[in-house]
């Protein structure tokens, strides 16, 4: 199961990275024993949807192609709307750092993030949390728990200021979450019809672009 | 691992092949620690001595104060099903259960969220994220009426949450240093001393 090439005789113990259960043989992913430097970061094949939390890799199942076209179409509308110094990307990575490693690495579907980041040739290619201005995610069956409870949380304690989830099955219905004073996100507001944006910037989202 | 493995790389590829039935589970090895979200089972490491230490300690601590209708068991498993497959599946380091659920009798190896009297995580800095942000979250959706976080570093601590009823979340948790005392859901005192 262990990649041979990347680990010679000698080099200290690796566990296998935590995933869904199978694909880390298919995946071939150690943990390197200091953690998830840039280094160990560029190791992880192409492709790979990932995240790390509380210094692990976590890896995920590739979404759908209805997921995908989903986020690009949230994607286009803020786009097409964000003032100039925005700019939306498609799962960009948001990173804190515990000295060289990385601590934990999120990527929503869809982030806004200061346009200078997305030049080509910008210095890095992922944002502190307290760039986003804006976090998205388009909900599936396989990350029901995070986008609706677990990552909600993590987004208000990283102090995003704006949530929006956007539900398609049954039903297609944008929640707004709103950053409260105590790191907490206020109860959701729910829209099935045009949705207004007034605050970090002005945006309209029609749920009809959805059905 | 293989059995699991060849399990998945099967199943991943059919469309509804989402969530573990209990035989499935059986194949899990007894030694790996797993949780399951959203229908897919994620592996993760033992903890550090030290947290197996406190763990065990504060399991002994609430059984020692449980009335009869409540027991305090580590490492069990609470389950949300879907039909007949698991959907859902945390293991809290310490929580307390009703009593009639731990009877050989029953012969049960998982509860419901809304049998449970509190959850306990005692924090390590592999859990770190989980514990204060993430299952905090998920215990408050779930319905769950408290939740202790216990911090062995730099200095033992203890966060009481408890469920606000209005906004379905945990109000922000009160800390507690030296000794942590509640009247609900039973009388209750753990001294944090003695978990060094």
């Amino acid at each position: 199961m262990c990649d041979a090439n990347r680990y010679a005789e000698g080099s200290p113990p690796r566990t296998p990275v935590p995933t869904v259960t199978g694909m880390t043989a298919a995946v071939g992913l150690y943990e390197p024993p200091d953690g998830w430097s840039d280094e160990e970061l560029v190791q992880v094949p192409e492709g790979v949807h990932y995240e790390i939390e509380d210094g692990r890799l976590v890896v995920s199942p590739r979404p759908t192609f209805w997921h995908q076209e989903a986020c690009r179409r949230l994607a286009n509308v803020l786009e097409e709307q964000c003032p100039s110094q925005y700019w939306p990307v498609q799962e960009g990575e948001v990173r804190i750092y515990d000295g060289r490693v990385v601590a934990e690495l999120r990527a929503p579907d869809i982030l806004v993030v200061p346009r200078e980041l997305t030049r080509r040739g910008a210095h890095r290619g992922w944002a502190h949390p307290h760039e986003v201005s804006l976090a998205a995610e388009v909900v599936s069956r396989h990350s029901y728990t995070p986008d609706r409870t677990t990552k909600v949380a993590v987004y208000a304690a990283w102090g995003i200021p704006l949530y929006l989830r956007l539900e398609t099955e049954p039903e297609v219905i944008l929640y707004a979450y709103r950053l409260s004073g105590n790191k907490t996100y206020e109860k959701p507001t729910e829209h099935r019809d045009l949705f207004t944006l007034e605050d970090p910037f002005q945006i309209q989202i029609d749920p009809g672009l959805w059905h | 691992m293989t059995a699991v493995t060849n399990y998945y790389e099967t199943h991943l590829e059919e469309e509804e092949a989402v969530g573990w039935t209990e035989d499935e589970l059986e194949v899990v090895p007894d030694n790996v620690r797993y949780e399951i979200e959203d229908g897919i089972l994620y592996v993760s490491p033992s903890p550090a001595l030290w947290h197996q230490k406190f763990e065990l300690k504060v399991a002994m601590m609430l059984d020692s104060q449980c009335p009869e209708e409540w027991t305090s068991v580590p490492g069990a498993e609470i389950r949300i099903y879907e039909d007949d497959k698991v959907m859902q599946a945390r293991s809290p380091d310490v929580m307390v259960v009703p009593t009639e659920a731990t009877t050989t009798e029953a012969d049960r190896n998982w509860v419901a969220p809304n049998e449970m009297a509190l959850a306990l995580e005692v924090v390590s800095k592999s859990s770190r994220s989980r514990d204060r942000i993430t299952k905090a979250a998920l215990y408050a959706e779930w319905g769950i009426p408290l939740y202790l976080r216990v911090e062995g570093k730099p200095a033992v601590a203890l966060y009481e949450y408890r469920l606000d009823a209005e906004t379905g979340q945990y109000r922000t948790p009160v800390q507690y240093t030296d000794v942590f005392e509640t009247d609900a859901p039973f009388p209750l005192r753990i001294d944090l001393s003695a978990l060094r």
